[in-house]
């Protein structure tokens, strides 16, 4: 029971964007995508997701292609947070939010309650009334979280679910980030949801990663625990930049670059 | 130009160039032929010769050409020139709206007929630059036709021809006018298109073809000349008598049936919907002439039937 | 909560702009009817088809109401909401406030394919004799709105998927073939065989009677109500295809749908009415403004603006000039179009990234 990629290439126009990625992402764990610009990572998010459909493998959620899923039906067991999502049409955020709700049949009451707990999650709640249009990069970006959040957070579902998101906090301040990235890893700890996550900020990922999928030019560098991945040789040969550990008091890592004296 | 020439070769004095240019006039008149006319424009057009290689740039000025007698001498007309038959022989230079200049100049013209209110002036000015005469014909009442085909007969020389012609013309005129003026007015819905209703205003010739034989055209007043109105608004002005002006007989039986239901019009109640030939009572030609006076023989028959 | 009241505050303000323009339209025309003489006449007309009660004015009052202005009141509020709900839709689903059914090619089609017919067609098919050719145009005309849309739709497809914005680019440069077409069409034809389509493309309400009506109305209600039925859908679309996609909607199928219905109805609309632009266009923009765009609110609410919008057009244009008639298109893009710039100049959110 989880999303699985085997084999998994995707090419465009003769030129390879991924290949030969393998890794599940499990109920109960969050997993962070990392590596350097043009490394794949959106393209395996967006083939996690179903959006792309794979040129070599394939991507399978409890065992099943993804591509054999009835639409309606996936949307209640994933949802997926692109980097960019744009709505330029005037839109309450209430309704932004709601519009999670989709996948399910109509039940103003429970809806409505969701909806508003999810807003509370994302600190979006005041903006409820406000369009869409109106609103910061960052409150959008949370707005967007939140409409997420909503897709799979039905009470009534029995199954696991899984949350893809592709650089969630690029627009986030230092507390939103903070605040989110706590509340993933609550969220994933009842072992009922599965998140797989784009984050560039490496001390963000070694902090709250319960796995690492480090990918460099379209390849799959290394995956498993934060100890086996985040080694300075790593990020060291795939970033091309001296970086230094610093230990936390807590006894995790915390990663800072160095300049190159 | 002739007269300056005459003056040089012969040297006269002051006095007796104001006498011998009454007499080079004379002359130029008779011998030399010079004709000059007024347009409908009110530009002057002045020939030194009758013109022999005419072209005419709408139907009704062909027609009109060979009324005067001077159809042989057309060499370019525009497209729909299909009366009298010979018309049909004539070399095309485009229709009435798009007119090839370069092949009106292959033709060599002395003269043009023009149409203002049809043709893109633009080009016919095209045709005034390049030093060609222009005669702009515009009829619509009777005087102004049987006017028109007297000036075109003078230009083209062939006035004498015509001077019968013209005479039988005016006299219909007069007696057309004499039979029915004074009769009791009919009022007359004059239509030319169903979906949607097209009519004809005053301006149109169609109006003044009806004063002449008391009739009244019921839309006279709107603002545009082929305006656009709907059934409401026939009913409401309630003619006496409807005339169908659809280009063939099928057209306008179709349209008979759409009136069927609208008794309350005093012309369908009393069955006066009768046929016209709408080409006839388009053109400002002699045929509108004929035209009017089988309408005015409608009208008359229509105006009996409504007494009784 | 602030969005239900607005909603309220619309949706009350244009019933009463489509009760008052309804009435206008019923009471105003060459032929003099009174208020309560019309109602007289509905509610006689209502009870009973027995014309004998009525007086002899009274009964051409009746036969000018119910034969004349309540088919074209029915048409002109047809029409009005057909544009104005696929115009909302092509927005929504192209994401691009430039769409609308004139400028996306189905209205040139149909103008294409009214005008081929009355050049070619109607000689041949006075030989056959079959169809009465007051059937003949309407159906040349959405024959060639369903061509232009397969066209547009064929163009914009790349593999398996729909591209709207190549779409969108199709459909400009079918519009502008179409037009060439039956501008070329019209240049060599005589005048009298395309009469009556120039006549036609500038909208025309007053000639369609109740029984042509009767037949395509219910086919164009049919095709805007399930229309309404994809509000949510085109609310996901907003986010993008793939958003929708992830969304659990079928993209692909609702995408097909949508332009096949838009087609269907805009294709009859332009068949009975002519072509009448700007209404696809300022219904949806004027509304967003208004209540934004949820497509819930956002659709109903085009469909009696659209409604109304094209009543007041009609009503204009045959008593500015009465009994002249200025046709209904050209009234609409004249006053339409200045109308338009407006918005956009005052508009405060922006339309594209």
């Amino acid at each position: 029971m989880s999303l699985v990629a085997e084999q998994l290439g995707f090419h465009s126009e003769n030129e390879f964007r991924l290949q030969n990625i393998c890794c599940e992402i499990r109920p109960g764990e969050l997993s962070i995508i990392i590596g350097p610009n043009g490394s794949g990572k959106t393209s395996l998010i967006k083939l996690l997701a179903g959006e792309l459909a794979p040129t070599q493998g394939r991507v399978t959620l409890d065992n099943v292609d993804l591509h054999d899923w009835h639409s309606g039906k996936l949307a209640q067991r994933r949802a997926v947070m692109p980097q960019h999502a744009t709505l330029d049409f005037p839109f309450r955020v209430r309704d932004v939010v709601a519009l999670g709700r989709s996948p399910y049949p109509r039940d103003v009451q429970k809806d409505t309650t969701l909806v508003e707990q999810a807003m509370r999650h994302f600190d979006v709640e005041v903006l409820g009334d406000r369009m869409y249009t109106t609103l910061s990069g960052g409150e959008r970006q949370r707005v967007h979280l939140a409409r997420v959040w909503v897709q799979l957070s039905d009470p009534e579902g029995i199954f696991p679910r899984y949350l893809l998101l592709d650089e969630p906090t690029s627009a986030l301040d230092m507390r939103h980030q903070r605040e989110f990235l706590s509340l993933l890893k609550q969220s994933v700890s009842g072992g009922q949801m599965g998140v797989v996550a784009v984050l560039h900020d490496l001390s963000s990922a070694v902090r709250y990663a319960d796995r690492l999928i480090l990918l460099n030019e379209g390849e799959l560098v290394a995956a498993g625990t934060c100890k086996q991945v985040m080694t300075p040789e790593n990020i060291q040969n795939i970033y091309q930049i001296p970086v230094e550990f610093l230990p936390y008091t807590r006894g995790e890592n915390h990663v800072i670059a160095v300049p190159d004296d | 130009m002739i007269i300056t020439r005459i003056h040089e070769i012969f040297g006269l004095d002051k006095i007796g160039q104001a006498l011998f240019s009454g007499l080079a006039f004379f002359i130029s008149a008779t011998c030399f032929a010079q004709v000059s006319v007024i347009d409908d424009l009110g530009r002057e057009i002045r020939l030194e010769k009758p013109a022999q290689r005419i072209v005419c740039l709408a139907p009704h000025n062909t027609e009109n050409l060979f009324t005067a007698g001077a159809g042989g001498q057309i060499v370019g007309t525009v497209d729909h020139s299909d009366y009298p038959e010979q018309a049909l022989d004539i070399p095309r230079v485009g229709n009435y709206k798009q007119v090839n200049i370069e092949a009106v100049l292959g033709l060599k013209p002395d003269l043009i007929i023009a149409w203002s209110s049809g043709n893109t002036n633009e080009s016919v000015e095209r045709l005034i630059d390049l030093g060609i005469p222009v005669f702009y014909s515009e009829p619509h009442t009777f005087e102004e036709i049987i006017n028109n085909i007297e000036r075109l007969a003078l230009l083209s020389g062939r006035l004498e021809d015509a001077t019968p012609r013209l005479e039988g013309m005016r006299r219909t005129f007069r007696d057309l006018k004499t039979e029915y003026s004074g009769k009791k007015l009919l009022k007359i819905f004059y239509q030319v298109w169903d979906q949607p209703l097209i009519t004809l205003n005053g301006e149109h010739s169609v109006s003044h073809a009806f004063k002449l034989c008391s009739g009244i055209n019921i839309f006279a007043d709107e603002p545009t000349i082929a305006p656009r109105i709907n059934i409401e608004g026939v009913i409401a002005k309630n003619p006496q008598l409807i005339l169908l002006a659809g280009h063939s007989v099928t057209q306008a039986a179709s349209w008979i049936d759409t009136w069927s239901e609208w008794s309350s019009i005093d012309a369908v109640s009393s069955g006066q919907i009768k046929n016209i030939d709408a080409d006839v009572m388009n053109r400002p030609t002699l045929r509108f002439l004929e035209g009017t006076r089988q309408l005015c023989e409608i009208i008359q028959s229509a105006r009996l039937g409504t007494e009784r | 909560m602030n969005a239900l009241i607005t909603h309220r505050v619309l949706f009350t303000g244009l019933s009463l702009a489509l009760i008052f323009a309804i009435a206008i339209s019923i009471l105003s025309g060459s032929v003099d009817i009174g208020l309560q003489e019309a109602l007289n006449i509905l509610a006689h007309s209502w009870a009973s088809d027995d014309a004998l009660m009525l007086s002899d004015d009274m009964q051409i009052k009746q036969a000018v109401l119910v034969q004349i202005r309540l088919p074209r009141i029915a048409l002109a509020m047809i029409t009005g909401l057909t544009l104005a709900v696929s115009g909302t839709v092509m927005q929504g689903l192209f994401r691009n406030p430039l769409a609308d059914p004139g400028l996306m090619g189905i209205s040139a089609g149909c103008a294409f394919g009214a005008a081929l017919f009355a050049v070619l067609g109607a000689n041949w098919l006075a030989t056959m004799g079959g169809i009465s050719s007051v059937w003949a145009l309407p159906m040349a005309a959405f024959l060639g709105g369903l061509v232009s849309t397969w066209l547009v739709f064929f163009l914009g497809r790349s593999g398996q998927r729909t591209d709207v914005a190549t779409m969108l680019l199709a459909g400009i440069a079918i519009n502008v073939i179409a037009t060439a077409g039956t501008s070329a069409l019209k240049f060599v034809a005589d005048d009298q065989a395309l009469r009556g389509v120039v006549f036609w493309l500038m909208g025309n309400l007053g000639s369609t009677p109740w029984d042509r009506l009767l037949w395509v109305a219910p086919v164009q209600l049919a095709s805007v109500v399930a229309m309404l039925f994809y509000a949510p859908t085109l609310n996901a679309f907003l986010l993008g295809e793939a958003e929708a996609q992830h969304l659990g909607y079928n993209v692909e199928r609702s995408k097909r749908i949508l332009i096949l219905l838009v087609a269907l109805s805009v294709g009859l609309s332009v068949s009975l009415a002519g072509v009448i632009g700007f209404v696809g266009l300022v219904v949806p923009h004027l509304l967003r403004r208004v209540v934004g765009a949820d497509h819930r609110v956002l659709l109903p609410a085009s469909a009696i603006l659209g409604a109304v919008l094209v009543l007041l057009a009609d009503w204009l244009s045959r008593t500015l000039l009465a009994p002249t008639e200025i046709p209904v298109g050209i009234l609409m893009a004249l006053t339409g179009g200045p109308f338009f710039i407006w918005l956009l100049l005052t508009t405060r959110y922006r339309f594209t990234r």
